[in-house]
């Protein structure tokens, strides 16, 4: 019953539609003449063909966008993962380089060596994530890991790193942060 | 249909942006910034280096080091390295190859073709240049605009259709600072005037609070943190 009753809605509907469409003034081709009526209705299909390009060229845009958005979805969980861990590592990267630069001016024997300890609890804790130090003392320069921010004459050893300024670190094997370093030449 | 992507080539760093879903998306390069170096570095095996990786090479192999190239662009200026000349917009385009790389690894898609901005005081040469350098990178330069002009737009100050309305851009780069008043109308941006320092930019902004902060710091601690 509620079936046909939507059938009726929709026919009457659709008689409606034929007859005026929104908006617009009914083509009359008895009032217009069949020259008139003829061109009337060509416009209209010139007006309805240029539309339904505009709709295909906004379709095939958006289509192209969302099939981007999906595949980039599918490994955004990962990566969103991935992010959470390395905005927390980074923000202690900071606690480790001023652990770093603290300790020369600890004196006292015994407090060095329990503030050494808690040093190394930290990075100990934050390499269960994946945080690894770059390697850099003695080897050949890397710009994929390494930042030069000094050379040195250095007969023999050009191109390599004579000391580490600032540590780099990679967290699950991508640069979190180069490694700081004096370069010879 | 390809996407056309926007890029901001720089002086000290130049970006790439496209469109998505009606709204501009800044891509991230390979390193994951926002924002690449507009350095070029010849590595000493021959290897090019680009963006971030050729600024960490920079200081050291400072003799194969392009940096500020924009500069040059549209003179007659050459850049020797390794007795090979290379003109400004070769630079350039190689900035863009890898900026375009990047987008194209973004967008899982060839891209062809890019809009590049420019200063509103950059000469017809200038503009020019940045064109070839574009073609050199294997982009079709559909349109070179204004960076005043680009951020207006990116402001949406030419919504308002019927306004006439007079704009002022303060444009802060990293090694330069441009101001420009524009004029809009009609859907159209003039540029009434232009003006501003080529050597001044947020880097300098950067040296002079670390000077100021590592002066401070040693007056009152006796530790010269310069060093560190």
């Amino acid at each position: 019953m509620k079936e046909k009753k939507n059938k009726q809605e929709l026919d009457k509907e659709f008689k409606n539609e034929e007859v005026v469409v929104e908006g617009e003034a009914t083509l009359d081709r008895e009032l217009l003449g069949d020259d008139k009526y003829i061109e009337a209705l060509e416009e209209k299909l010139g007006e309805a063909l240029a539309d339904a390009v505009t709709c295909k060229n906004l379709t095939q845009r958006l289509q192209a966008d969302f099939d981007n958005y999906r595949k980039r979805n599918q490994t955004l969980a990962e990566e969103m993962k991935q992010l959470g861990i390395s905005m927390v590592v980074e923000k202690l990267l900071g606690v480790l380089d001023n652990c770093d630069l603290a300790r020369k001016y600890i004196s006292d024997e015994s407090a060095l060596q329990g503030f050494v300890m808690m040093e190394t609890q930290i990075l100990m804790a934050l390499e269960t994530f994946g945080l690894k130090e770059v390697e850099a003392e003695g080897l050949p320069f890397d710009a994929k890991v390494m930042n030069a921010l000094e050379r040195e004459k250095a007969e023999g050893k050009e191109d390599q790193v004579l000391a580490v300024i600032s540590k780099g670190y990679t967290l699950n094997g991508k640069l979190v942060r180069p490694a700081g370093v004096k370069v010879g030449y | 249909m390809g996407k056309i992507i926007g890029i901001d080539l720089g002086t000290t760093n130049s970006c790439v942006a496209v469109m998505e879903g009606g709204e501009p998306v800044v891509i991230a390069n390979a390193e994951g910034m926002r924002t690449t170096p507009s350095v070029v570095g010849f590595a000493k095996d021959g290897e090019r280096l680009v963006g971030e990786i050729a600024k960490r090479q920079a200081v050291s192999n400072p003799d194969n080091t392009v940096i500020s190239i924009k500069r040059d662009m549209g003179s007659d200026r050459k850049v020797r390295i390794d007795g090979k000349d290379y003109t400004p917009q070769e630079i350039s385009a190689m900035i863009l190859t890898k900026l375009k790389n990047d987008a194209e690894k973004y967008l899982g898609e060839k891209v062809t073709e890019a809009v590049i901005t420019v200063p509103a005081y950059f000469s017809d040469s200038q503009r020019q240049a940045t064109k070839d350098a574009g073609k050199i990178a294997g982009l079709e330069v559909k349109r070179i605009i204004n960076e005043p002009t680009a951020a207006a737009l990116a402001y949406g100050v030419d919504k308002d259709e019927n306004k006439q309305q007079k704009v002022l851009i303060f444009d802060l780069g990293g090694g330069t600072f441009d101001v420009s008043i524009l004029e809009l109308g009609d859907g159209v941006f003039e540029v009434l005037a232009t003006s501003g320092n080529n050597r001044l930019g947020g880097d300098d902004f950067d040296k002079k609070l670390m000077d100021y902060i590592v002066a401070e710091f040693k007056a009152k601690e006796k530790i010269d943190l310069s060093s560190d």
